[in-house]
């Protein structure tokens, strides 16, 4: 399956009934092979795998879901054109007697299954005109249904709010009174803390222990994921960095349905972090701003001159960057080269005389790839190859080859590896450093509190609180997101 | 130590040149076209001659320019139907002319007219943003409806002295060894190849091929640049429409509506350029075509029957795509 590397190796892995246990580890660490030897999509070349005590042969994917081996992978796999209810009984179909669909059936059993995990989702709603939390809940929905003995969730948080977490883990919570193992695939252990009993890491393909969870802390779990005693340390915050003069200022904006009444500047040399719950308007506004999306009323004003973007082309001339949430849809072009997708937005700095400097272009690339350190064989490698943290640096580094002053970062470390992410709230300081303004949307808690100078928390498109990230408690953000009440 | 990891990672970075340099999608058409090349010349003795090779490269000239013009399509993810249909307008539209007004003013009617349909098409898929498809499928009948108007269905035949000496040229003469056309197709190839590979136009073609909506989240002005390329893929029908007809130095209304469309889309699959987009190159397309032509001069010089061909040169374009599918898969 993968040549010349062994991507797992002698791993020794249990799992009670009624248990929750959480599986860390960096990217590349082996986490996902184990998943998918466990679903039956790789076969093992050596080892054993027991259910109930009893050897068995995990031959292929219907073989282990027979088992009652269900996985939520981190991607989800739903077909974009059909609805939330065909998604969900996709390949079992429910049928009448004469062998059509049954689609009363279908859509009572989808309804009953979503109110039963709590999802406010139309069990006709095209999947396509879901966000991606919503899907994440849809494929939860799908992979439940099935008689699961044994449930396996790789980073099902990574694209959920706060409040869309919760509820997840209040379900998991039942679930596994019920009986059913599961196993809980994160980057995190905080977020999960509450919710497992124990704790396995696994660095490059092996096994680092397994651990009762209140027997760690952030420290150890990081120096164990990274095999660094060090662990990291919080970052520099605000040291040397000036806060200048109004890079983009919104006034009132809004568009239907989505957010309203948004006002705030943004400064050079300053992180300015919206955060809010999924489906709070984020990615949205961020889109509005960059041109892709039209406003509906109010103003946008960059570098003091009022401005209406038709295109993220006009948004790009004057001095915006986008870095998309969907990093593999619209962030990076996975079949193009490392060194073309550094270079994509920047061409024109290449042309002498209607030709592009391919030398040029290649070095400075190269430049990019080390300064920012991304992970690369060679700049020729197709940029799809790379790992999550990587490709993110790639569309970072795509726009730090432009003008822009306004970096607009929608979820930045979503799917990220721990180490990645420590790399890119460096980045992401520097970049403000430079005198530029970054404007970061994030879920993740903690992050939020780490990068931001200041916090705007947003609740179903308005802005409900504004805070000075000073010892800030995260309760009161919390509050702000969840219920409106800016303390 | 830094200076043995120094010199590990320059060797790396060594071996990623030469590998990217080395485009390993070209290996299955030059490996066929040897295989074909040693075959032929075992079974026919008439095979490896200078006027066979000759024949071989002035009839495949007008294929070569098509399907220049169709890589372009094809890498954006697109495709372009209608290139058969332009050869037959300009075809019928330059003989038409060029009998009352002569060659320059046939010339440029008809190229017109051809690059008039390249940016209609350009036109409704780039700004008006409907699918390649179906802009090109209907464009196919329109084109040819044209044609047929235009012509009143019969071919344009009995072109004066001495234009039709002059347009002959074009489709059949020579510059000292080198036949006319074949230079005509190689500078279009030429040309081709250096916009796709040195200029910010080329690159934005991959891209879009690639991903059309990071295109666009890059700015990229993904409208102007869809209605260049199908002005690139109707011109080069244009142009080979016109050496065509100056090869049979006559106005024909059904010049493009046999196989050369279908052997252009093949020629380019055959080459290996993705019918996904965002990979392959004109370079590949001109192996294609090669493969393409000389297996076909090589089964007629065996005299094996144009039915059979067909069904080979069917198996042919299905063969190399399995055979790409499989290499990308094992990788």
């Amino acid at each position: 399956m993968f040549p010349g590397v062994v991507a797992l190796d002698d791993v020794d892995f249990d799992l009670r009934r009624g248990e929750v246990h959480a599986l860390l580890g960096a990217n590349g660490a082996g986490k996902s092979t184990l998943i998918k030897i466990v679903a039956g999509l790789y076969q093992a070349d050596a080892g054993e795998i027991r259910i109930d005590g009893r050897p068995v042969e995990l031959r292929d994917t219907e073989t282990a879901r027979g088992l009652g081996v269900s996985v939520i992978y981190q991607e989800p796999a739903l077909v974009p054109n059909l609805s939330v209810a065909e998604n969900l009984f996709l390949g079992r179909e429910l049928l009448t007697p004469l062998g059509l669909v049954d689609w009363r059936r279908t859509r009572a059993e989808a309804r009953r299954l979503l109110d039963r995990l709590g999802i406010e989702i139309a069990s006709d709603a095209r999947i396509s005109s879901l966000s991606v939390g919503q899907r994440q809940l849809v494929e939860i929905a799908k992979a439940l249904d099935i008689e699961a003995k044994l449930l396996i969730l790789d980073e099902p948080t990574a694209s959920l709010s706060q409040g869309e977490a919760e509820r997840l883990f209040a379900l998991i919570r039942r679930l596994a009174q019920s009986g059913v193992g599961i196993v809980y695939v994160s980057h995190r252990l905080e977020e999960i803390a509450s919710l497992v009993s124990r704790v396995t890491i696994l660095r490059d393909g092996r096994s680092v222990g397994t651990y009762p969870v209140d027997r760690l802390d952030r420290r150890k779990v990081v120096a164990l994921i990274t095999g660094d005693e060090r662990a990291s340390v919080k970052g520099t915050g605000k040291a040397g960095r000036v806060i200048g003069e109004v890079l983009l200022e919104l006034r009132r904006l809004g568009r239907l349905n989505e957010f309203d009444d948004i006002s705030f500047t943004l400064r050079r040399g300053e992180i300015l972090v919206l955060t809010g719950l999924v489906g709070a308007g984020r990615t949205e506004l961020l889109e509005t701003i960059f041109g892709a999306r039209a406003a509906g009323t109010g103003e946008i004003r960059v570098g003091g001159r009022s401005v209406a973007f038709t295109s993220p082309r006009d948004a790009i001339r004057n001095g915006i960057a986008l870095l998309p949430e969907d990093r593999r849809g619209q962030g990076v072009a996975v079949v193009m080269p490392v060194f073309q997708n550094i270079t994509l937005a920047s061409l024109g700095r290449f042309v002498r005389r209607c030709f592009l400097r391919l030398r040029e272009e290649q070095q400075h690339a190269s430049r990019m790839i080390r300064n920012l350190a991304i992970k690369t064989p060679s700049p020729f490698l197709r940029a799809g190859l790379l790992s999550g943290g990587n490709q993110q640096k790639l569309v970072l580094a795509k726009w730090l080859s432009t003008q822009a002053d306004i970096f607009l970062l929608d979820e930045p470390t979503q799917g990220v590896d721990v180490g990645a992410k420590q790399e890119i709230y460096r980045l992401i300081r520097e970049i403000a450093a430079a005198g530029k303004g970054v404007l970061v949307v994030s879920s993740d808690l903690e992050e939020v509190l780490e990068i931001g100078d200041r916090i705007l928390a947003l609740r179903q498109g308005r802005i409900v609180g504004a805070f000075i990230n000073d010892n800030l408690a995260p309760a009161r953000l919390v509050d702000a997101i969840t219920h409106g009440h800016a303390t | 130590m830094t200076g043995l990891s120094a010199g590990s990672t320059e060797i790396g970075r060594r071996v990623g040149v030469a590998f990217a340099r080395i485009d390993p999608a070209t290996v299955g058409p030059s490996v066929a076209l040897g295989i074909l090349f040693a075959a032929f010349s075992l079974l026919s003795p008439n095979f490896l001659t200078r006027s066979n090779f000759t024949n071989v490269l002035v009839q495949s000239a007008p294929l070569l320019t098509l399907a220049t013009g169709q890589t372009f399509a094809l890498l954006m993810g697109g495709l372009d139907l209608s290139q058969g249909s332009i050869v037959s307008l300009v075809s019928v539209v330059t003989a038409g002319v060029l009998m009352q007004h002569g060659l320059l003013f046939g010339a440029v009617a008809g190229l017109a007219a051809g690059f008039v349909v390249g940016l209609a098409n350009g036109w409704l898929i780039g700004r008006a943003s409907i699918q390649p498809f179906i802009v090109t499928l209907g464009m196919l009948y329109i084109a040819a409806g044209a044609a047929m108007i235009y012509s009143g269905g019969s071919s344009i035949f009995g072109l004066p002295q001495p234009d039709v000496d002059y347009f002959f040229w074009f489709g059949g003469g020579f510059i000292g060894p080198i036949p006319v056309p074949v230079l005509i197709a190689v500078l279009l190839i030429a040309m081709a190849h250096i916009t796709l590979t040195r200029t910010p136009f080329g690159r934005h073609v991959y891209a879009i091929g690639g991903s059309e909506t990071v295109a666009v989240m890059s700015g990229i002005d993904v409208g102007r640049v869809k209605v260049i390329i199908y002005l690139v893929s109707g011109g080069c029908a244009s142009i080979a429409g016109f050496m065509m007809s100056g090869r049979v130095i006559s106005g024909q209304p059904l010049l493009g509506a046999g196989d050369i469309l279908l052997q252009s889309i093949g020629a380019v699959i055959i080459g290996g350029t993705s019918v996904f987009g965002g990979q392959g190159g004109v370079l590949r397309t001109v192996l294609g075509v090669l493969v393409v032509a000389f297996l076909v001069n090589g089964l007629n010089l065996l005299a094996i029957d144009t039915f059979v061909q067909r069904v080979i040169v069917g198996a042919i374009i299905i063969l190399s795509v399995w055979v790409n599918s499989w290499r990308r898969r094992r990788l």
